[in-house]
């Protein structure tokens, strides 16, 4: 059965991209948007516009029910959620089976396994991937110090009810271990009530690398080779690249087997992620999460592969076999995307929504800009402060380096501050040319270096 | 009678696959009015408001004001009296979580440090603190209301 009206379950840049998707497939389109964005890109671009909630997304983009009611009146027979918002809830998958509309994404039950972390860890081991080494609950200081003496130092100790910090040690020599179980311990009771700690081999210098897997309702199952999205701040991806820079043939043939390994033991249908954590001095990889829905940094996957992912997305979802098989998959060349959002990074990130009073986008070939914005456009308060992305492709590392330096030059963007000349600077830097990134690096180097240049000009 | 989502969702399915351009039902608690072209579906129902997950479209509060980034009249504020303002076009809330309560009343005594309300702008919640030690006055601003950028929040009596 293929799918003849979509419903766009989503906004941004992302309803403009499913837009487009559906046009090229000659797919009726429907976007069911919040009355914040009613005049948006999207809206101009579909055949029809259905509001379906006040600008709060709680009441709008994440009312399960509205959507799906919409999806109902407006006689659509497919849903896609995009990223964020519905897009990895099972519970809405499964009101779609149960009304009859086609989700544009993988199972509920692969939804669910992927979106519950202790699931996708014991998946992820019994289908020999790699997980990080750990032990899950340490009772006795001396259960720790025989666990770190197992895993290796240095290790991590994490409060099994807690987060943001507390209850956390990291331990790097075994004469510190007992002090440092007894100290987490007691400040883990103090925060949560309960003292109980788990171990991990925590990674000094670590690299995030994903892969990027296909698959469809007819056992077919493939993978497009990996991005590296190592710029992060506060574990926001920034930039990302394809392919990984850090990544030798022998470690990509061991990562795109284990990614398959997974999705197959989920019988993966539709895109997805898994993504890892590569320790950058050994080039060791451990699993960290499945993302069961298109991500945003997909352009550069597609740069190197000339595929177009959420046009066979739709072509899955509707039945069809994948339109490729492993062997048709090339990847030729290295892509960078810039995320550009409207924060201002001199001012701690400060979120910035507005009017965009000038837009001008860089063109040329290799070029490419996925956004919603233009001149005149609102950018609202209520939602994520992603205003678009520049994408360029190039032959080489270097040449990808040298086109972006070039189109964020031309990019002019005037109303509302934007992250574009903080991405250029870190284009430009020595570290980001070297490769010499890991996930920890924007925050700890960068930034206070760039705060400090900033702050006398 | 009763009408349940699934009922609901069929009726409309039949509605989608008749050739009326218009339909107006109402039977037991529901007041159902669908129009094929023009203006979307509407959904009304007269029974007590269901949780906020299962609300139907056109069911819910009134939504804020649709042109976010326009800023509203002053208000006045008494002599001697402290304004709390919103550091940045956001949405206010008066408590940390929906299902919590709020930060303050009006009569309540706070500490300078004391939080008084949230305003969340692109998914970032900032922090409001009273700023001064006093009563709260007067709570301005709605709760879940988009709010202009030193749009007066909450006023505050500084103790003396």
């Amino acid at each position: 059965m293929s799918i003849k009206r979509v419903l766009i379950a989503n906004r941004g840049e992302i309803a403009v991209r499913i837009a487009r998707a559906c046009k090229l497939l000659g797919v009726e389109s429907v976007l069911a948007c919040s009355d914040a964005d009613r005049e948006s890109l999207a809206a101009r671009m579909v055949d029809r516009v259905v509001c379906i909630g006040p600008a709060q997304a709680t009441a709008s983009y994440l009312d399960q029910d509205a959507v799906i009611t919409a999806a109902i009146g407006t006689g659509c027979d497919a849903v896609h959620p995009g990223y964020g918002f519905l897009s990895e809830r099972a519970a809405f998958r499964r009101l779609c089976d149960e009304a009859g509309i086609v989700f544009i994404g993988p199972r509920a039950d692969a939804i669910a396994a992927m979106g519950d972390k202790l699931t996708a860890l014991r998946l992820a081991r019994s289908a020999g991937v790699p997980t990080i080494p750990g032990c899950d609950e340490l009772k006795t200081a001396a259960d720790a110090r025989r666990e770190a003496a197992r895993i290796g130092l240095p290790v991590m100790l994490k409060a099994s009810a807690g987060g943001g910090g507390r209850g956390m040690r990291i331990v790097r020599a075994l004469a510190d271990i007992e002090a440092a179980y007894t100290a987490a311990s007691a400040e883990a009771q103090t925060a949560f009530g309960d003292g109980t700690l788990y171990m991990e081999k925590y990674v000094e210098r670590a690299r995030h690398i994903e892969v990027q897997v296909f698959g469809d309702a007819h056992g077919n199952l493939v993978h497009l080779g990996e991005r590296d999205c190592s710029v992060q701040r506060r574990h926001q991806k920034l930039i990302e690249e394809a392919p990984s820079p850090a990544v030798d043939d022998a470690t990509r043939q061991a990562l795109t087997a284990a990614a398959l390994q997974l999705a197959r033991a989920v019988s993966y249908s539709g895109a997805g992620t898994v993504e890892f954590m590569m320790d950058a001095d050994t080039r060791a990889c451990y699993f960290l999460e499945m993302n069961t829905r298109i991500q945003v940094e997909h352009p550069v996957t597609e740069a190197i592969t000339g595929l177009d992912l959420v046009a066979e997305q739709i072509r899955v979802a509707g039945g069809a076999p994948l339109s490729f098989a492993q062997r048709d998959v090339e990847l030729s060349g290295h892509a960078i995307e810039c995320r550009i959002n409207a924060e201002d990074a001199r001012n701690d990130f400060t979120p910035a929504p507005g009017t965009i009073a000038r837009w001008r986008a860089p063109r040329g070939p290799g070029i490419r800009i996925d956004s919603h914005c233009h001149e005149g456009c609102v950018v609202p308060p209520f939602y994520d402060s992603m205003i678009g992305k520049l994408i360029v492709h190039g032959e080489s590392r270097g040449d990808a380096i040298d086109k972006m330096l070039s189109a964020l030059d031309r990019f002019i963007i005037d109303g509302v501050t934007t992250t574009a000349p903080f991405s250029r600077a870190i284009v430009a830097s020595d570290a980001f040319r070297r490769a010499a990134v890991t996930t920890a690096w924007l925050e700890q180097s960068f930034l206070p270096e760039y705060m400090k240049l900033e702050a006398q000009s | 009678m009763d009408w349940t989502e699934k009922q609901i969702i069929a009726t409309l399915r039949f509605i989608e696959q008749s050739d009326y351009d218009e339909v107006k039902l109402e039977a037991g608690n529901l007041k159902l009015h669908v129009r094929r072209r023009g203006a979307p579906a509407a959904l009304e129902s007269e029974a007590a408001p269901p949780p906020a997950s299962h609300a139907a479209p056109g069911q819910r509060a009134p939504s804020p004001r649709s042109a976010p980034l326009q800023s509203t009249a002053e208000i006045a504020i008494p002599p001697g009296m402290t304004a709390i303002r919103a550091p940045m076009i956001g949405t206010f809330y008066r408590a940390p979580a929906p299902h919590l309560p709020p930060f303050v009343q009006e009569g309540a005594t706070v500490k300078a440090d004391d939080t008084v309300c949230l305003v969340e702008v692109m998914k970032l919640f900032n922090t409001i603190k009273a700023g001064v030690s006093g009563t709260v006055m007067k709570i301005v601003a709605q709760n879940a209301a988009t709010v202009a950028k030193d749009e007066v929040l909450i006023i505050i009596e500084p103790q003396r």
